[in-house]
């Protein structure tokens, strides 16, 4: 039984400011997310990023967003200033991106990063925040606690990384977190552990999460529902755990262009745009 | 988070048409020939010698018959414009032609050679730059003798280290660069590599650096002639008229006014002109 | 023959006043005219070692042989050699000269060598339609083109040296699935077609399992085992 929706978006639509006559880039876009994990997937242009900087406020001219209806529980997101997107933006929705060296701060060390990312949006004594960040520091499974408040990111290997970026997304509890391809630019044993973790936490946190990714197969393993964009538009929907056996064209196509030890000496599926876009017609 | 291809096939970012003209590039080149034109006319377009004294008439206000009024000595200030515009243009010129091809050839050979031409290169860059620069032209004047040659020798030998410095970071980032290495595989080595593939990436930072450094140029060759080292009078220079108007800053302000007013409109036309050049000069930046 | 033969390659990296072995004492034989896959975590030594056999890295001791052709280190190829060895890279943006278009990065080795323009030119559309590229596609500047066209202007580059050795360098990894199985095709088809031998880089196995004949697994510059046909079958699903 699902529980209240969490981030709910109607009709959201994104253009470029002053183009208003010619096509939106995404025409028309609607989902709700409960305490579940969705996945918007698709390959790059499809609008999935898009889509998430424009649930968090963050499109940058001209691009420019509206909507029915954008909603972060009551609060209703198009009418956020920018001072009360401040107080939304790292304590409840969070944003998690792919490579933690961009989100990271190069200049500042772990540790002082992850104490302001608490005073911010809290008002917690300074021992009460060094409690906090231990905490969270052990719950992505990350011992030797000094060494790493001290160290600056350019220390750190890609998968502590990604664990301490997903430490400080969740050190002020929030509602939504956004995951855009959390684990793409992981090692393959990395991504299942990164996954692991943060499916882990959202789960017991009763979360929502929103993962952003092109890796058809890592969503149907690790999503509830997952949401198959191309060009802009929700094309196909369903469980996640159904995806490889969809009976939409492109998210068949999709499935099938992936190379394996069975795929070797045979031509791999390509997508031809003209016969996916008829198929959808029909 | 990317929306490179989505949005590639929107009017205004297909640049595969002749490429338009930046309008900074326009203004800036327009301004420059405004002030480069009627230098080059000088002799037609003054009404009066530049050189022609006349006591009776010194320190006018700018009046129908004098637009830009007389200096100490009576002379015509609109005249003497025109013609030291010749001198201020030239030394920039000469200066900027000789110092930056020099500080790149420098900076690029050390940044991509490395070891022990590196180290001795760098020290030399160093060493020069230590010294402030208007010191060390100085001294070179005081052993050249003064002129309007040596003024640009000795500007150019000590504003070269920037120039150098530059390039030599801008080719250490792209000794290691894919297409570097793409471009080595296919045998392109040597000068053809330096030259075809390494300094056009080192140029855009130079243009940008270049415009902020004429101004500060053409103050220091003021200097040299405020000193009696640069021009040797009564030929008109921009700096020397400055020089000699500031004595009679509040009173006469025409004579300071009128050169430091053209000296910052070479500027901005400099300033523009490179911005604009540099962003015609790279695809990527095109719109 | 081997198209490569590699015994006790050591390569070393001083990083941050330590020395260590990127490359550590590494034994390896390609065969004439198969797909040799190396895969490995990153620092696993996989790039190293494809940018020794590219000769982009001459700082390594061992013997390496390519082609038949006995290595020196610290000595870059000589010219038959730096032709039949040619590498496709990673970053299809980064490894096209930004400033040039598709043309002049086509043409500018044939030009080298002292081939007619013409001719040079010629080639060039040839290559570019080998490659499932237009002649348009070579006046155009590489941020004007989409990944997978990048890859496949970096693909033809290496194809007009006529190479016998190909190393590519996570080719893949930087598109999408679906471009990226429009490139794997190109490059099983171009290897019917062409006497190459293929060594190809890749964390993703699939994509191992699917284009390679043998394969290695790299683990701290040593290979830690080497798998062939029968055991990829069942890889990367």
């Amino acid at each position: 039984m699902l529980s209240e929706v969490l981030l709910s978006v109607s009709h959201l639509s994104v253009r470029l400011a002053d183009h208003e006559h010619a096509a939106p880039i995404i025409p028309d876009l609607s989902f709700d997310l409960s305490s579940e994990c969705v996945a918007l997937v698709g390959e790059s242009g499809s609008g999935k990023s898009l889509t998430a900087r424009a649930v968090l406020g963050l499109l940058s001219p001209p691009l420019v967003a509206r909507a029915a209806h954008l909603r972060l529980g009551d609060v209703d997101l198009q009418r956020c200033s920018a001072t009360e997107w401040n107080g939304l933006r790292g304590a409840r929705l969070s944003l998690m991106l792919q490579d933690p060296r961009v989100s990271l701060n190069p200049v500042l060390s772990i540790g002082r990063q992850m104490d302001m990312a608490l005073r911010v949006h809290r008002r917690l004594s300074a021992a009460e925040r060094r409690e906090r960040i231990a905490e969270m520091l052990e719950a992505v499974g990350l011992t030797q606690r000094q060494r790493l408040l001290k160290a600056y990111p350019h220390q750190i290997s890609g998968g502590m990384g990604q664990r301490i970026v997903l430490a400080m997304m969740l050190l002020n509890d929030p509602e939504v977190l956004i995951a855009d391809e959390p684990t793409s630019a992981l090692d393959a044993d990395l991504r299942e552990q990164v996954m692991d973790l943060i499916r882990r936490h959202v789960q017991t946190r009763r979360m929502g999460l929103l993962l952003i990714s092109h890796d058809l197969q890592m969503v149907a393993h690790h999503a509830d529902r997952a949401l198959v964009m191309y060009r802009g538009r929700i094309v196909d929907q369903g469980p996640a755990a159904d995806l490889g056996r969809s009976s939409h064209p492109y998210t068949r196509a999709l499935w099938a262009c992936r190379p394996s030890g069975k795929t070797h000496g045979t031509v791999l599926p390509v997508l031809d745009a003209a016969v996916i876009e008829r198929e959808m017609r029909e | 988070m990317n929306d490179g291809p989505i949005l590639a096939g929107f009017p205004g970012r297909d640049t595969q048409r002749v490429r338009k003209l930046p309008p900074s590039l326009i203004g800036g080149s327009c301004l420059l020939l405004l002030i480069i034109v009627p230098a080059l006319l000088a002799p037609w377009l003054s009404a009066h010698d530049p050189f022609t004294q006349n006591l009776a008439l010194r320190l006018q206000a700018p009046s129908l018959l004098h637009p830009c009024g007389t200096d100490g000595l009576g002379r015509d200030v609109l005249s003497r414009l025109l013609y030291g515009a010749r001198a201020t243009l030239g030394l920039v010129t000469i200066v900027a032609l000789f110092m930056v091809p020099l500080g790149l050839a420098i900076g690029i050979l050390a940044g991509y050679l490395g070891g022990w031409l590196d180290r001795i290169l760098n020290a030399v860059t160093n060493l020069v730059m230590a010294f402030p620069t208007l010191v060390l032209a100085l001294a070179f004047v005081g052993v050249l003798g003064p002129g309007l040659l040596n003024c640009a020798l000795a500007l150019m030998l000590t504003g070269w280290p920037t120039y150098a410095r530059l390039a030599r970071a801008q080719t250490r980032i792209l000794r290691r660069s894919d297409y570097l290495d793409a471009a080595r595989m296919q045998g392109i080595v040597g000068v053809r590599l330096l030259a075809g593939h390494v300094l056009p990436a080192c140029v855009p930072t130079m243009q940008v650096r270049l415009a902020l450094d004429l101004a500060s140029i053409i103050l220091a060759a003021s200097a040299f002639g405020f000193l009696g080292l640069g021009v040797r009078p009564p030929t008109p220079e921009w700096g020397a008229m400055i020089a000699d108007g500031s004595r009679v800053l509040f009173e006469q302000w025409w004579i300071a006014a009128f050169p430091g007013f053209l000296i910052f409109v070479v500027s901005l036309a400099f300033n523009l002109a490179a911005e604009g050049l540099r962003d015609y000069g790279d695809p990527r930046h095109a719109q | 023959m081997s198209a490569v033969v590699v015994r006790s390659l050591t390569v070393p990296l001083t990083q941050s006043g330590r020395e260590r072995n990127v490359i550590d004492a590494l034994e390896l034989t390609v065969a004439d005219g198969e797909i040799y896959g190396l895969t490995g975590a990153s620092g696993s030594g996989k790039s190293t070692l494809l940018r020794v056999l590219a000769g982009l890295n001459t700082r390594w001791r061992g013997e390496v042989s390519l082609l038949g052709q006995s290595l020196r280190p610290g000595h870059s190829f000589d010219r038959k050699l730096r032709r039949e060895v040619q590498m496709v890279f990673q970053d299809p943006a980064a490894s096209l000269n930004p400033r040039h278009t598709v043309e002049r990065v086509l043409i500018e080795p044939l030009l080298i060598d002292g081939i007619a323009r013409t001719t040079a030119m010629n080639r060039v559309y040839a290559a570019l339609e080998e490659v499932g590229l237009e002649t348009n596609h070579g006046r155009r500047y590489p941020h004007q083109l989409s990944g997978g066209q990048r890859q496949r202007v970096a693909i033809a580059r290496a194809l007009l040296r006529e190479p016998r050795l190909l190393l590519l360098d996570e080719p893949t990894s930087a598109l999408d699935v679906s471009v990226q199985a429009g490139i794997l095709n190109l490059l099983n088809r171009l290897r019917a077609t062409h006497d190459m031998t293929l060594v190809f880089v890749s964390h993703d196995i699939g994509v191992i399992a699917h284009m390679c004949d043998r394969a290695a697994l790299l683990e701290d510059g040593r290979i830690l085992r080497e798998t062939d046909r029968a055991q990829l079958e069942l890889q990367g699903t």
